[in-house]
């Protein structure tokens, strides 16, 4: 019975400790959706580009479904350091065996890095879009450009259209 | 019996007088009223011309309910893709003896070699509508309907004359509301003009990232049929295109350079001449070569870094110790950055000096250092 009573009293603890944890994750959590912007969070284009958001700076590149259309990358062109890109413009072009096709900048500002990793492995826009295949790094001259992309689950209904 | 080849020649000649004179004749106005399907073919055969137009039409004609289908030749050209690299591709110091032009496309793919026996179709469409092997399978339908030839496309979208010979060679370009999809066509073009002009000298010791070509054994379809030329195949192409379609319309000749058709049409050409479209746009590459003269007893090691078709880094080191042999790579080490891959540029540094004032042996060496580093440029200097 003692163990058993220090068992259950044991559990009993654990939970206090959660219930305390889970008030502290809360709170927490309301942090994270008011400051999403400062977190990585992706927002996509009609034209299955992504951008996301880290400060003041937001990485961009290609979406799953878009390196499945392309097919095996065999050439990646990227923005040179200091250009500076109005939404919508041709930012850069990824040849693949199928075609060379154009990338537009998600949104305005001004290049500050480019993927160089990709001169040498060009596949990886393929086999990691969201991660190791990022493209350039940009400035966020308009955050409210933002509101006009699509977070994630929207863009996953817009392709399945 | 007048043999095959003076056959061939006097079609030739036909062809280019017949294009000659289409020039000037009707000059359709239905590019004002809106048709859902167009036949283009160009009156010109200048290759920056036609790519000009072609890139004109993609840019700026409204596709959203309209399909263009544009075609043309060209007198001896190479055309390199976007990211490819020319001195790896063809013979540039050859072609530029020869009076070949070279351009390069806005499309991907590989190097071709074109010339008036060689036939560009060149599909128009908006994004939804963009479907290579479609367009491929309708010219087959077209050619195969008119001739009796063994013509299928493979999976590599290649279009292949009896199972064997590849006959075209495809690439696309994809914007953000327009495409087009274009293809060369075999039916009469030189082969040992195209082998020369793809024979590239520099292949030795290079590292590139420029994306390469395929190279495939080729056949011409005149051999098959001599009737094959330009104009019939525009014609029977042409309208299965309409025929497709279900559509009634008219083969249209235009004159690409018309600026008040195709306006800006200019200054794409112009760009598409220059030196930094054609040669400065190539990917970063580097060449790595070796000499060694048992005569002289010397060796020579040479590292260039290209960077926009220019030389990034040059590091010329020749195992002989004598200061004016040094001091001689020293300054050409340094003459050399910054300097365009071209022969107007390299003619300057690479000039042989006046050697009188040094010793016999010290000249050679010189003279030897000289005639590498010409070598291993491929300029042609």
């Amino acid at each position: 019975h003692e163990v058993i009573g220090r068992c259950i009293f044991g559990q009993l603890n654990k939970l206090q400790k959660c219930k305390t944890i889970a008030k502290v994750t809360n709170i927490q959590c309301r942090n994270i959706s008011i400051s999403q912007r400062l977190l990585g969070v992706k927002y996509f284009t009609e034209k299955h580009e992504w951008v996301e958001v880290n400060g003041e700076v937001g990485t961009i590149g290609i979406s799953e479904f878009a390196q499945d259309q392309l097919g095996e990358v065999v050439y990646v062109q990227l923005p040179e350091i200091d250009t500076e890109l109005e939404l919508g413009q041709e930012a850069g072009v990824l040849e693949s065996v199928k075609a060379a096709s154009e990338v537009y900048s998600p949104i305005s500002g001004v290049v500050t890095e480019a993927n160089t990793a990709l001169e040498d492995a060009p596949k990886l826009v393929n086999d990691s879009c969201y991660e190791k295949g990022w493209l350039y790094k940009m400035t966020i001259r308009e955050p409210s450009e933002l509101d006009h992309l699509m977070k994630e689950e929207d863009y996953l209904k817009f392709i399945k259209d | 019996m007048i043999p095959l080849y003076t056959r061939l020649c006097f079609r030739r000649i036909l062809t280019s007088k017949e294009s000659f004179l289409l020039c000037n004749q009707r000059y359709s106005q239905s590019l004002k009223s809106n048709p859902s399907h167009q036949v283009l073919v160009s009156t010109s055969d200048d290759i920056y011309t036609n790519l000009a137009l072609e890139e004109w039409l993609y840019e700026k004609e409204n596709l959203t309910d309209k399909s263009i289908l544009f075609m043309w030749q060209n007198k001896p050209s190479v055309v390199i893709g976007r990211h490819q690299n020319p001195w790896l591709e063809c013979n540039v110091p050859r072609l530029r003896d020869c009076g070949i032009d070279l351009a390069r496309r806005i499309s991907g793919g590989g190097c071709v070699y074109h010339d008036l026996g060689n036939l560009n179709c060149s599909f128009l469409k908006a994004k939804p509508l963009y479907n290579r092997r479609q367009n491929l399978d309708l010219v087959v339908r077209a050619i195969t309907s008119r001739w009796d030839v063994d013509l299928q496309v493979n999976v590599r979208e290649d279009i292949v004359l009896e199972g064997l010979y590849k006959v075209s060679g495809t690439a696309s370009k994809l914007g953000k509301h327009n495409t087009f999809h274009h293809f060369t066509l075999l039916h009469d073009v030189n082969v040992e003009n195209l082998e020369m002009a793809l024979e590239s000298p520099m292949k030795m010791g290079v590292q590139s990232k420029a994306t390469e070509s395929t190279r495939s054994r080729i056949k011409n379809l005149s051999e098959c049929d001599f009737t094959i030329d330009f104009m019939s195949l525009v014609d029977v192409i042409g309208h299965q295109f309409y025929k497709e379609a279900g559509v009634q319309g008219e083969i249209e000749w235009i004159n690409p350079k018309d600026e008040s058709v195709f306006p800006g049409v200019s200054e794409i050409r112009k760009l598409a001449e220059g030196w930094e479209w054609k040669f400065g746009k190539t990917p970063k590459f580097s060449t790595n070569r070796t000499f060694t003269s048992d005569k002289l007893g010397t060796e020579l090691s040479l590292i260039c870094n290209f960077e926009k078709g220019r030389i990034h880094r040059a590091e010329i080191v020749c195992d002989c110790s004598i200061p004016t042999v040094k001091e001689y790579t020293d300054t050409l080490q340094r003459e050399l950055l910054g300097q365009r891959l071209c022969r107007e540029d390299l003619n300057q540094v690479l000039k042989v000096h006046d050697l009188s004032h040094l010793v016999r042996h010290e000249q050679l060496v010189i003279e030897w250092i000289n005639q590498c580093c010409v070598q291993a440029l491929c300029t042609g200097v």
